[in-house]
């Protein structure tokens, strides 16, 4: 799949965390929450449009960054999704919910503006999610 | 005059360079009285390592100069979870995230039995 481009409001939005089989993994640019975003290097739009190993490949990984997050920040709920009504380059939300998070308990999208992170502090966030990856065998 | 422009000269230099240090969290010795090796509540302590580092990390988005430390006290019971978790030395966001990180540790069973009593601290500096 070398034609694979990021679209441009994820790339602008997310910087790169690991690369996995399937899937580009990135942190958003928020730090209200700990927010991967999982982006299958496919030309799709929707989860069916996968074939249908790639959809068991998804779902590991899914269950994987979500195992990686939960390891590495406090959460109380790990909320996963998939919408892409405004980018619909196939994507895939994990996010870590806590209790006093901006947003709870309503979704994340739209309660409030995205909080920058200190200079250099998702980077190092960045880095430590993917040291969990590593160590779990991705 | 050559003092002021001394002085003005190290200044436009310290705004000038980026901060590129990462805040750092270090995890002083547990005290552990009661049934559970102090290595081993040691061990389970460390892999909250990432999310003691998120917690203070998120305490400095809103004060950029907190430092110190953050003590923290609290039981291991019987089913090995924690209760009772209280800090001091720091108030806010670092203190109650810290908190919240010990609702979902799980420890070794206690061999007695009984509670353990577990005391360390948390040594931050942005």
């Amino acid at each position: 799949m070398s034609d694979f481009a990021l679209h441009e409001r994820l790339e602008a939005d997310t910087l790169a965390v690991i690369e996995l089989s399937l899937t580009s993994v990135r942190l958003m640019r928020d730090a209200n929450y700990a927010w991967l975003v999982l982006v299958p290097r496919r030309e799709a739009t929707e989860i069916v449009d996968l074939a249908a190993s790639d959809q068991q490949q998804l779902m590991r990984e899914i269950a994987n960054a979500s195992a990686v997050l939960r390891a590495a920040v406090p959460c109380d709920k790990l909320n996963v999704a998939a919408l892409g009504n405004v980018v619909a380059q196939l994507h895939v939300h994990v996010i870590a919910r806590r209790r006093d998070d901006p947003a709870w308990p309503k979704p994340v999208w739209g309660a409030v503006p995205a909080k920058a992170y200190g200079e250099g502090t998702a980077e190092a966030l960045a880095r430590r999610l993917a040291a969990g990856f590593r160590d779990s065998g991705q | 005059m050559k003092l002021a422009l001394l002085l003005v000269a190290l200044a436009s230099t310290a705004h000038a360079q980026p901060r590129n240090r990462i805040p750092s969290v270090r995890i002083g010795a547990p005290t552990v009285t009661g049934g559970l090796a102090r290595e081993v509540v040691r061990r389970v302590l460390d892999r909250q390592r990432t999310k003691f580092q998120y917690c203070y990390e998120k305490h400095l988005l809103v004060d950029s100069k907190v430092r110190g430390t953050l003590k923290v006290a609290f039981e291991i019971v019987e089913t090995g979870k924690a209760a009772n978790v209280g800090t001091v030395g720091i108030e806010g966001e670092v203190a109650a995230c810290t908190r919240r990180v010990f609702e979902y540790v799980e420890f070794p069973r206690p061999k007695d039995g009984k509670g353990v009593a577990v005391k360390f601290e948390l040594l931050l500096s942005p």
